[in-house]
């Protein structure tokens, strides 16, 4: 049994779904979850291999370069169930969102850059129950 | 197959009542309510089967009012819980709830579909009322259909796995009660009993008599149960 991560004591494992070559987001976002743990990105076409490979605490979707945002996160949540998975966008919109939870997301955040900001979003997102199972998906 | 009793929670009389007569037409026994207090009344009273409840149910005109997602949170803050009482086990279940509004917001849907206190959300699902009548009938059927197989894996399930089931207690190891009570009374019989026959009181052997009976019943109820 893994220790519950958000409690400091253990390092949290994240892994980003996004698009490498890009350096803003990536870095931003590494730079505010450096004091929980570290994070690894990959592409849409290596997600669901580094998925089975690897366990991760958090799982952030970038919906932005995603092509289909709900199949890949009804996949990765098959294989990693206790992981808490965020979708994040810069354009949120509340039918994304529905697709996404339902899909079995555990969160649909707006993209920052502002590092106080998504550090505050991470360190919430870590205190929160872990999901409990799968959600049905409504499409 | 009785119809399915859906609370329907709207201040608006005019959507209320259409949406309400279309769910009946469609087979469902629908119980209207005007707002909040009257929401949590009904469902208090037990035999709802999935709750809609709209977002603004105090005031339609103010943004600030989440009543309807603030009750389908207190809802589901409420584990379902299994009663023993006596010989009977009653399964208070956890009551799907479907958020409606006019007003959607990304917000409001993390609000209502992120996972929660034992890692359940607060609503199976989020409708729009622009989506039409037809969007809500078809969240409703995913709704019921979604709770009739949970209600259907939970009371075979032996209260040991049970505990394990997310979001569920049980409050009491029926079994071991049941045989604790056969125990104590053979050992009330047999005193009672022995004394009837030291004394001759036909009131103990009376009272031997009937823990004996509750012995019997004590036992092949309980050695009976999984």
């Amino acid at each position: 049994m893994r220790a519950d991560p958000g409690d400091g004591a253990v390092e949290v494992a994240f892994l980003l779904i996004g698009n490498r070559e890009e350096s803003t987001w990536p870095l931003a976002l590494e730079e505010a979850v450096a004091p929980f743990g570290r994070l690894h990105v990959v592409s849409e076409q290596e997600a669901l291999e580094e998925a089975e490979r690897n366990r991760y605490d958090v799982i952030i979707v970038d919906a932005t370069v995603v092509s289909e945002v709900a199949p890949l996160v009804a996949r990765l949540r098959a294989r990693q169930p206790e992981a808490r998975m965020v979708v994040a966008t810069l354009s949120p919109t509340w039918q994304r969102a529905r697709e996404a939870m339902q899909a079995g997301a555990f969160d649909y955040i707006r993209k920052s850059f502002n590092k106080k900001e998504t550090r505050a979003a991470i360190r919430g997102l870590l205190k929160r129950p872990r999901p409990a199972q799968p959600l049905e998906s409504t499409s | 197959m009785p119809k399915p009793i859906i609370l329907f929670a709207d201040n608006d009389a005019d959507f209320l009542r259409t949406r309400a007569e279309f769910l009946r037409q469609e087979g469902y026994h629908v119980i209207e309510a005007a707002n909040s207090t009257e929401a949590r009344q009904r469902l208090g009273a037990g035999g709802i089967d999935l709750a809609i409840l709209d977002i603004r149910l105090e005031n339609e005109d103010d943004e600030r009012d989440l009543s309807g997602l603030w009750l389908a949170k207190e809802m589901a803050e409420k584990v379902p819980t299994i009663v023993t009482s006596g010989f009977m086990e009653q399964m208070i279940p956890m009551i799907p709830k479907i958020i409606l509004t006019g007003f959607p917001s990304y917000e409001n849907v993390r609000e209502a579909l992120a996972p929660r206190v034992g890692g359940l959300p607060a609503a199976v699902d989020f409708v729009a009322k622009q989506e039409g009548p037809e969007a809500l009938l078809a969240a409703i059927r995913r709704a019921l259909s979604a709770s009739e197989r949970r209600q259907a894996e939970i009371p075979v399930a032996p209260a040991a796995m049970m505990a394990e089931v997310p979001g569920i207690r049980v409050q009491a190891q029926r079994k071991t009660w049941i045989l604790i009570g056969a125990f104590a009374s053979l050992i009330l019989g047999t005193a009672m009993g022995f004394g009837a026959v030291v004394t001759g009181n036909p009131w103990l052997l009376l009272g031997a008599l009937f823990f004996i009976v509750l012995l019997v019943v004590g036992l092949v109820v309980g050695t009976s149960m999984e």
